[in-house]
């Protein structure tokens, strides 16, 4: 804020002492010393004065072709783009808010950033024309108060009820020779959209411009700094919980894996059909086998062999240990039989390892049975999960996202500015809104005047000076103007249109404003008709800004 | 706010009343009447034609116009300078002049605040406000708040939180006495916005007065 020195009771000063230092002359003298301006002088269009045309041309002509390499254009596009926005009915053509036009070659990857801070990501190949090779046109106009959005003739009513106070409000166009283009569902268009206040109450919207009414829009609602993500606490729990379930759950994968009952091979105990036999063999060759009394071996290959060499005679049989395997060896004078073998236990020793099995079994059968139920759990846990998370990215999560972020910011002590993420596979106008209730109607119709003269009153508007919030009457409105009414604790400020297009309005309007029925309105003079008068006129801070 | 708008309309009328007091105003020159605007337009055209014959109109707006410029500078030398300034420019301008509805004083005027802003961006001059006690005293009974010195004092400090625009509109309106159509005119405003923009900045000042 620009400071200033406010000097209180200075000491008048005397007509005459002003008098006495009048100095016409002095003045006039002064006047006299002043040279003409240098373009008055016919040297200067001598040498000097063409050398400077020559360098301000090739400036001119070193700009004009960085403006052609430049993508945003605010000029007539040389694309004619179709007709947009035709259900809007502007209140003063001349003053709405001009669309700002960049050119898009739709296979690069773009993003655009706009002034406000909005940007919006165009993936590769999401723009679909008729001729792919060509540039496009995407139209973008942003409404960040709530004049450019009453100038636009944008309806801002909600189910005829309701009117929207807004946060912030966004309208994507895009063309190209006159057609319009089609974003490609699978590569929509992202806009991170910049908002002007607080959502706290506020929801998304997108203009249905066939039905003429705002449907619900998903859309996300976060900090600028996107740091909402990581920052939430509730968000950051669902996910922590979600990432410790899945844990969890790999766990018990693991621990069942590792749960394996024991084989009948581990205890020494023989195998239902496999062949038996008995053996013998040296035992301080073999002093590990010593335990095993009244043992036998069987036959552990899983090749094909001749089951009939137990009932041949052999010469000579031998027991012997290759790799840690045993392996009996046959031999009379014409053959020669080598097979694999372990030695399994028999008689009461075997019983003993028969119980041991089964209460092994038992017990990793158990064990397997616990965290498989566990497992279950775990899984049904997981799917509450997943659906919470999906529930709070998705559809309507933007107030339980925006009140996790708004603890979290909170918390931290922090003030955030707020955006609203959404994407978009269809063009329009984007919105986000909190629909308030319309005053009750006056019991009695109510006229207007300009100056002791009935006005012929098209629509009229009251605009809350503290809300981003107008409630509209008449013609092109939801509401008839004989549903005219205010709320009177509000301060409010009332605008009307006349039949012949002449704007006026009543300062702080309150039901008091009206005598005999009718209000008093103050015509708007024709060069007051710009928007910086309606930005006062409706208290917008943005005026003294 | 609704009692702002009242008031406001009260302060109009009482405005009028008090335009003819010469304590009170510093421009009571400013409305002439038309024999006078024709004496005046007669010393216009002879000024285009000769510098010299400016004299009378010098004479005759010397004194406002340097009141319009000290009312905002604590420099009464430097006032001098600026008013001087002022009658040269108009002097090397008065050919350009063409009376179209808006008084020549007014034309003056709109010399004398480019002057005078030129004078601050130059850092000759340091801004500042004169305010008179019962200037304080009105504005506070404009607000509804009871005109006693602690009001004063909260009134006075205020003041120095508004911004450069608004209290320009103050200034003019409260301590210079002016109609809004002359502040319109020296501000290059229509009647309406200049009533508009006074109002938002009494609303202002009434915001910060309730914040102290």
């Amino acid at each position: 804020m620009k400071k200033f020195k406010v000097i209180l009771d200075r000491k008048p000063m005397n007509s005459d002492h002003v008098e006495s230092k009048q100095d016409f002359n002095h003045v006039l003298s002064e006047f006299k010393k002043l040279k003409p301006p240098i373009w008055r002088n016919p040297w200067f269009y001598g040498p000097v004065g063409l050398a400077s045309l020559t360098l301000l041309m090739s400036i001119g002509l070193v700009n004009s072709k960085e403006i052609a390499n430049d993508n945003k254009s605010t000029k007539e596009s040389s694309v004619i783009l179709p007709e947009d926005t035709k259900c809007f009915h502007p209140i003063k053509q001349s003053l709405v808010e001009q669309f700002t036009t960049y050119s898009i070659d739709p296979s690069v990857e773009q993003t655009i950033n706009l002034p406000s801070g909005t940007s919006v990501f165009i993936p590769k190949g999401s723009l679909i024309s008729s001729s792919p090779e060509k540039k496009v046109e995407i139209k973008i106009r942003e409404f960040n108060d709530k004049a450019s959005a009453f100038i636009a003739g944008i309806p801002m009513d909600y189910q005829k009820n309701s009117a929207f106070e807004s946060a912030g409000m966004i309208e994507i166009r895009g063309g190209a020779t006159g057609e319009e283009i089609k974003i490609s569902p699978s590569k929509p268009i992202e806009v991170s959209m910049v908002l002007r206040k607080d959502p706290s109450s506020f929801t998304f919207w997108k203009f249905e411009e066939n039905k003429k009414e705002w449907i619900n829009y998903p859309a996300i609602f976060k900090a600028e700094n996107n740091s909402f993500l990581d920052n939430s606490k509730e968000l950051t729990q669902i996910k922590k919980e979600l990432v410790e379930t899945t844990a969890k759950i790999t766990a018990n994968d693991v621990s069942c894996s590792k749960i394996i009952e024991p084989t009948r091979i581990e205890k020494f105990l023989p195998i239902e059909g496999n062949q038996r036999f008995d053996l013998a063999f040296d035992k301080n060759e073999f002093p590990e086998l010593e335990k095993f009394i009244g043992m036998e071996f069987e036959v552990n290959s899983k090749k094909k062999y001749d089951k009939s060499f137990t009932k041949k005679i052999w010469s000579e049989v031998d027991l012997v240990k290759e790799n840690d395997n045993y392996y009996a060896s046959f031999s009379s004078k014409t053959e020669k039989f080598k097979i694999g073998v372990r030695p399994v236990l028999n008689g009461v020793k075997k019983e003993e390892a028969e119980i041991n099995l089964s209460k092994s079994i038992a017990f990793c059968q158990n064990k397997k049975q616990e965290l498989e139920i566990e497992k279950k759990k775990l899984i049904f846990e997981k799917l509450q999960q997943e659906s919470k998370l999906k529930t709070f990215v998705d559809n309507s999560s933007e107030t339980l996202l925006y009140n996790a972020m708004r603890r979290e910011e909170n918390s931290a002590g922090k003030t955030n500015r707020f955006a609203a993420s959404f994407q978009m596979v269809t063009f329009g106008i984007f919105n986000c809104d909190h629909p308030i209730d319309y005053p009750l109607a006056y019991k009695e119709e109510v006229g207007f005047s300009f100056y002791g003269t009935i006005a012929d009153i098209k629509s009229a508007y009251i605009f809350d000076n503290d809300k981003d919030l107008c409630f509209s009457f008449g013609s092109n409105t939801s509401r008839d103007l004989d549903k005219f009414g205010c709320f009177e604790k509000n301060s409010n400020t009332l605008f009307v249109l006349d039949s012949n297009g002449r704007m006026g309005y009543v300062l702080n309007y309150t039901s008091k404003d009206i005598k005999n029925g009718f209000i008093k309105v103050t015509l708007i003079d024709k060069k007051d008709e710009n928007i910086e008068f309606i930005h006062n006129l409706i208290n917008e801070n943005a005026i003294n800004s | 706010m609704r009692y702002l708008l009242v008031k406001f309309a009260s302060f109009i009328k009482t405005r009028k009343q008090n335009s003819n007091s010469k304590t009170m105003s510093v421009n009571t020159l400013y409305h002439k009447s038309n024999v006078w605007l024709e004496q005046e337009l007669t010393w216009i055209q002879k000024a285009q034609k000769d510098p010299a014959c400016f004299a009378p109109l010098y004479k005759e707006y010397h004194e406002q116009i340097f009141r319009y410029i000290f009312q905002r500078m604590d420099d009464e030398d430097l006032a001098f300078d600026v008013t001087s300034q002022v009658f040269m420019k108009a002097l090397n301008n008065i050919k350009k002049y063409e009376y179209r509805g808006v008084p020549f004083a007014s034309w003056l005027y709109r010399i004398a605040k480019s002057e005078l802003y030129q004078a601050f961006r130059d850092k000759k001059a340091e801004r500042a406000v004169n305010v008179e006690s019962v200037h304080l005293f009105e504005i506070a009974e404009e607000l509804e708040e009871d005109a006693s010195d602690t009001n004063k004092k909260k009134m006075f400090a205020c003041l120095s939180q508004l911004k450069e625009n608004d209290m320009q509109l103050i200034e003019l309106r409260f301590f210079e006495k002016r109609s809004f159509r002359e502040m319109g005119e020296i501000l290059e405003l229509t009647e309406n916005n200049a009533k508009v923009k006074t109002f938002r900045a009494l609303e202002k000042l009434k915001q910060l007065f309730i914040k102290k």
